[in-house]
C-alpha cells in the first residue's frame, strides 16, 4: 500500500488532477505538514515527470496534464505556505526574449521549474532586457532563463546580458538560454551562464548554477 | 527540360537535367530582394521551377464575433477564415494567437462553430484553368491541402489541444475530423485540376524528438493525413505527395511513408542525420529542403553556403529538391541567399 504522499506523487504523475486534489486535501486533514506534501507528493511527482521527458517516454500532452495536477494541488495550499515558512529553493524569472512571441518551449521551462519548487515569474513573451533587468533588482531572482525559438531573435539574448551588465546586476543572477536553435557554443559566445536544450535539463541547470543539491 | 519535367524528375528520383530549387522570403527579406534586384517576383527573377495553386477566398467570412466578445486586445485582431486570430506583434512578421474556441468543453460546441464551407465551385473552378497555364508555361504546380494539427491547435488552443488529447479525446478528433474533410476535399480538387504535386504538412516535431508520442500521432493524425493524400490518389493514384514538418521526426518517417507520402520536407540538418536518412529512405523518399535556416544560412558565410549546397546534392542526388529550410527570416545576410542560388547553379548541372 503506498503511502499518501506516494500516492499524490503517482497522480501528478498521471496528470490524474481530480485525484490529486482529493489527496492534497485528505494529507491536510491529517495533518501531513505542508512542505512535506509538496516536496515528497508533489515535487517528488514532477521529478519522474521530467526524468520522463528526459528519457523521450512522455511527450508535451503528458507535461502538461501533470503540471496542470501540480498546480490545482498547489493552489490548495498557498494560503498555507505563508504561514508554514516555507521558502522556495530558488526564485527565476523567465521570458522570451524581446521580438520573440513563441512561448510554448518557455512555458513548458516555466511549469518544470516550478515542479521542481522554484519560484517563477513569468515575465511573458517580447520581454525587454530592461524589464529582465527590472525583474532582477526588484523581484531578486537568482536566474533568469532567456527563450527563443528563431535565429533572428537570437540576439536580444546578449543584448540582455548587456543590460544586465550594465545595470551592474550581471554577477547577482546567473542567466541560462534555451529555445530550438539555441547551442551551447551560442551560450558560450554571449557570455550566458548555461544552456539547456530541453525543459527538463533547464531545471538541472538552475539547480546547478544556483548551487541547489535538493 | 522544362522546369516541370525537371522536378517531376527530382520527386520520382529521377536525374534531372540539373537540381530544382525553391526559396521562400519573409516580408523583411523580400524587400532587400526588390531593393538589390529592382525585380518584384524571386520565383521568377531566381528561375524557380514550382508555383502553388490555391482556393480563393469565401465571398464572407463566417460571423466569429461571440468567440472574442470576453477578449480585450489593444490591437486589431485579424480574424481568418477558420475564426482563428491573430494579433500583430512588434517585430518583423510575427504575431500573437489567439485561439477562438478555448473555453470548449463538448463536442457540441464543435459542431455548433459556424465552420467555413470549402465547397462552393468559385473557390476552386478555377483550378483546372490555372494549372493548364502554368503547365503551358512548362512550370511545375502544386497545391496545399492545409494542416490539420496546426489549425486544430489554433482553433482549441496550444497547451487545451495537447491536454484533451489525453483528458477530453473526443473533442479534439471532432475538430481533426473537420478539418480533414476540407483539406479532403481540397486534395481531390487538386488532383482532379492535374497539379503535379500534392503538398501537405504538420509542425509534429520539436528540435530533438516529437511533439507527442508515436502512438499519439498514430492515433490522432495519421489516419486523417492518411484520408487526405487518399482523396487525391483516388483521381490520380500516382501524384507524389509532399510532408512537411520541422524537427526531429525520425519515429513517424516510415508510417508517413505508409500512408503515402513521397517527398519529405524540410529535412532540417540540425536534427536529423541526412545521411542516415538517404541511406535508408533514398529509395522511397526525395528529399526537399536540406539546408540548414538555424546554422549556415544566417551564420555561415557565403562560401560556407556554396560548400553546403554542394555537399547536400552529392548526397541526395538525384532526388532532391534543394531549398532552405523555412522561409528566410531577416537575419539572412543577402549574400548568403545569392550564394545559394549560385551553387545551385554552378554545382546542380549533374544530368
Amino acid at each position: 500500500m503506498p503511502s499518501l504522499l506516494e500516492s499524490l506523487a503517482q497522480f501528478v504523475i498521471e496528470g490524474n488532477a481530480q485525484k490529486a486534489k482529493e489527496t492534497t486535501d485528505e494529507a491536510l486533514a491529517t495533518g501531513v505538514p505542508v512542505a512535506d506534501i509538496i516536496n515528497k507528493g508533489l515535487v517528488a511527482g514532477m521529478q519522474v515527470v521530467g526524468q520522463k521527458f528526459k528519457c523521450n517516454e512522455f511527450y508535451i500532452p503528458e507535461v502538461l496534464i501533470a503540471a496542470r495536477a501540480m498546480k490545482q494541488s498547489m493552489e490548495k495550499l498557498r494560503p498555507l505556505i505563508a504561514d508554514s515558512g516555507i521558502q522556495p529553493v530558488g526564485k527565476v524569472a523567465i521570458g522570451t526574449v524581446q521580438g520573440d512571441l513563441h512561448d510554448i518551449g518557455k512555458n513548458l521551462v516555466g511549469m518544470m521549474l516550478e515542479g521542481a519548487g522554484f519560484e517563477v515569474i513569468d515575465l511573458g513573451t517580447d520581454v525587454s532586457p530592461a524589464t529582465f533587468v527590472e525583474a532582477v533588482r526588484e523581484r531578486g531572482v537568482g536566474a533568469i532563463g532567456l527563450s527563443a525559438l528563431l535565429t533572428t531573435t537570437m540576439p536580444a539574448m546578449k543584448e540582455t546580458i548587456a543590460a544586465l551588465q550594465e545595470a551592474g546586476y550581471r554577477d547577482q543572477v546567473k542567466v541560462i538560454v534555451g529555445g530550438a536553435p539555441l547551442t551551447q557554443a551560442y551560450a558560450d559566445e554571449i557570455g550566458a551562464d548555461g544552456y539547456a536544450p530541453d525543459a527538463a535539463s533547464a531545471v538541472d541547470t538552475a539547480k546547478a548554477l544556483l548551487g541547489i543539491t535538493a | 527540360m522544362t522546369p516541370r519535367e525537371r522536378v517531376l524528375a527530382a520527386v520520382n528520383r529521377q536525374p534531372p537535367d540539373r537540381v530544382p530549387k525553391e526559396a521562400g522570403f519573409t516580408p523583411a527579406v523580400y524587400e532587400r530582394f526588390r531593393q538589390e534586384t529592382g525585380a518584384s517576383d524571386p520565383a521568377e527573377y531566381f528561375g524557380m521551377e514550382t508555383r502553388g495553386v490555391g482556393f480563393g477566398p469565401l465571398k464572407e467570412n463566417p460571423d466569429y464575433q461571440a468567440y472574442y466578445a470576453d477578449l480585450q486586445s489593444d490591437r486589431p485582431i485579424a480574424i481568418g477564415e477558420y475564426g482563428t486570430g491573430n494579433i500583430p506583434g512588434d517585430f518583423y512578421h510575427f504575431s500573437r494567437y489567439v485561439f477562438p474556441l478555448r473555453h470548449a468543453t463538448s463536442v457540441q460546441e464543435v459542431d455548433a462553430y459556424p465552420w467555413p464551407d470549402v465547397r462552393p465551385s468559385y473557390r476552386h473552378a478555377h483550378l483546372e484553368q490555372q494549372v493548364a497555364d502554368l503547365h503551358a508555361r512548362g512550370l511545375f504546380v502544386d497545391g496545399f491541402a492545409g494542416h490539420i494539427f496546426e489549425l486544430a491547435w489554433q482553433i482549441l488552443g496550444f497547451e487545451k489541444f495537447f491536454e484533451d488529447m489525453v483528458l477530453n479525446p473526443a473533442l479534439v478528433e471532432r475538430v481533426l475530423d473537420r478539418i480533414t474533410e476540407d483539406n479532403a476535399f481540397r486534395a481531390r480538387r487538386f488532383a482532379e485540376a492535374g497539379v503535379d504535386m500534392l503538398r501537405v504538412g504538420d509542425d509534429v516535431g520539436m528540435q530533438d524528438r516529437l511533439m507527442m508520442k508515436p502512438a499519439e500521432w498514430r492515433r490522432f493524425l495519421k489516419p486523417r493525413l492518411a484520408r487526405v493524400i487518399a482523396a487525391a490518389r483516388a483521381v490520380r493514384p500516382e501524384i507524389p505527395v509532399w510532408y512537411h514538418s520541422d524537427g526531429k521526426i525520425v519515429d513517424i518517417i516510415d508510417d508517413l511513408i505508409e500512408v503515402g507520402v513521397t517527398v519529405l520536407n524540410p529535412v532540417q540538418p540540425e536534427c536529423l542525420d541526412l545521411r542516415w536518412l538517404k541511406e535508408r529512405y533514398g529509395d522511397r523518399l526525395a528529399f526537399w529542403g536540406t539546408i540548414g535556416t538555424q546554422t549556415v544560412m544566417p551564420f555561415g558565410t557565403p562560401a560556407d553556403v556554396r560548400q553546403t549546397v554542394r555537399e547536400m546534392i552529392d548526397l541526395f542526388w538525384p532526388g532532391i529538391v534543394i531549398a532552405p529550410t523555412h522561409v528566410l527570416e531577416p537575419d539572412v545576410p543577402w549574400e548568403n541567399i545569392l550564394a545559394f542560388f549560385q551553387a545551385v547553379e554552378e554545382f546542380g548541372a549533374r544530368g
